[in-house]
């Protein structure tokens, strides 16, 4: 039997990118701009689908190259076009729970840039996840958003 | 233009119960059961409870004071171990203003022959609905009520 476990935790991070507020927001609402950058460090997607307007549901499948064995199950709760995004995901490996993440992401305009700022609070499960590991993920997801923006 | 806001907070609730674990647990998996207890307070208007309980599955309920707002909750099921855990997300609305969005997790932990729930929510609170505690009031006004109905069982 699993023993079953919940930590909760809340992530914060903060980038600031040379572009206007609609780019950053079209880096998460359109396919082909999030697809530059929706997996962390080397990672691959392995299938991707996209739904992203409110109550939209997407999966992802993603991972290590030779073992893509992670889901993400996203559903999109708050849209407000070029400002705000609340979605929330589950995280499994091959239907193993790894966590549930509320996740904020709200873009300002910051005199010549844009501001984001992404709060995901979380529950890893079962001890099959933590915030610094999570932490290092998202990182490497925004700074991908900004080379893909200064491409 | 609407001033947009957000609002992080997290609380958590412990309550214990004589009852053990899949007792409590179906007090929540259970449709009629769930509207027996989890309901807006006393003399408010409420809807019926709607319950699909799976991963994936919806729930929703509204009500509120007479000739007041409406309160609406729309939850949706992202993770469940019978009789241990349970993980949703959750958005209210307050008429047709969505107000907030929560990550809830509901664990039933055995103690002696009972059972030991603690319920963590992690909120953001949208556009000035700054609760200032009130939505903590509510959840634990909600737990009174399970406490209530799982002494009459």
């Amino acid at each position: 039997m699993t023993p079953r476990s919940a930590q909760h935790g809340t992530i914060r991070l903060e980038r600031r990118y040379k572009a206007v507020p609609a780019r950053v927001f079209a880096a998460w609402a359109e396919p082909k701009a999030r697809a530059k950058w929706d997996a962390p460090g080397r990672w691959v997607i392995a299938e991707q689908s996209f739904d992203f307007r409110e109550g939209g549901r997407e999966r992802k499948r993603f991972g290590p190259r030779d073992d893509p064995r992670f889901v993400a199950d996203t559903l999109y709760l708050d849209i407000v076009p070029d400002r705000r995004i609340v979605f929330s995901y589950s995280m499994t490996s091959r239907g193993t729970p790894i966590s549930v993440s509320l996740t904020t992401v709200e873009i300002t305009p910051d005199e010549q840039q844009t501001k984001l700022l992404l709060t995901e609070q979380v529950a890893f499960l079962d001890g099959n996840d933590n915030a610094a590991n999570r932490e290092e993920g998202l990182a490497s997801m925004l700074d991908k958003i900004g080379e893909s923006l200064a491409a | 233009m609407t001033e947009r806001s957000t609002k992080h907070a997290t609380f958590t609730i412990e309550r214990t119960f004589a009852a053990p674990p899949p007792r409590v647990f179906a007090a929540y998996a259970d449709a009629k059961s769930k509207a027996r207890w989890f309901v807006g307070p006393e003399g408010w208007e409420k809807s019926n409870l709607k319950l699909d309980f799976k991963v994936g599955g919806r729930e929703s309920v509204s009500g509120g004071p007479p000739g007041g707002p409406v309160h609406y909750y729309n939850a949706i099921y992202q993770d469940i171990v019978p009789d241990e855990r349970i993980v949703l997300t959750y958005e209210m609305h307050m008429d047709k203003t969505r107000i907030s969005v929560s990550l809830g997790t509901t664990e039933f932990n055995p103690a002696g022959t009972g059972t030991r729930l603690v319920y963590t929510e992690q909120a953001v609170f949208l556009d000035g609905y700054d609760d200032a505690g009130s939505r903590e009031q509510g959840t634990r006004g909600l737990f009174d009520q399970l406490a209530r109905f799982m002494e009459m069982q």
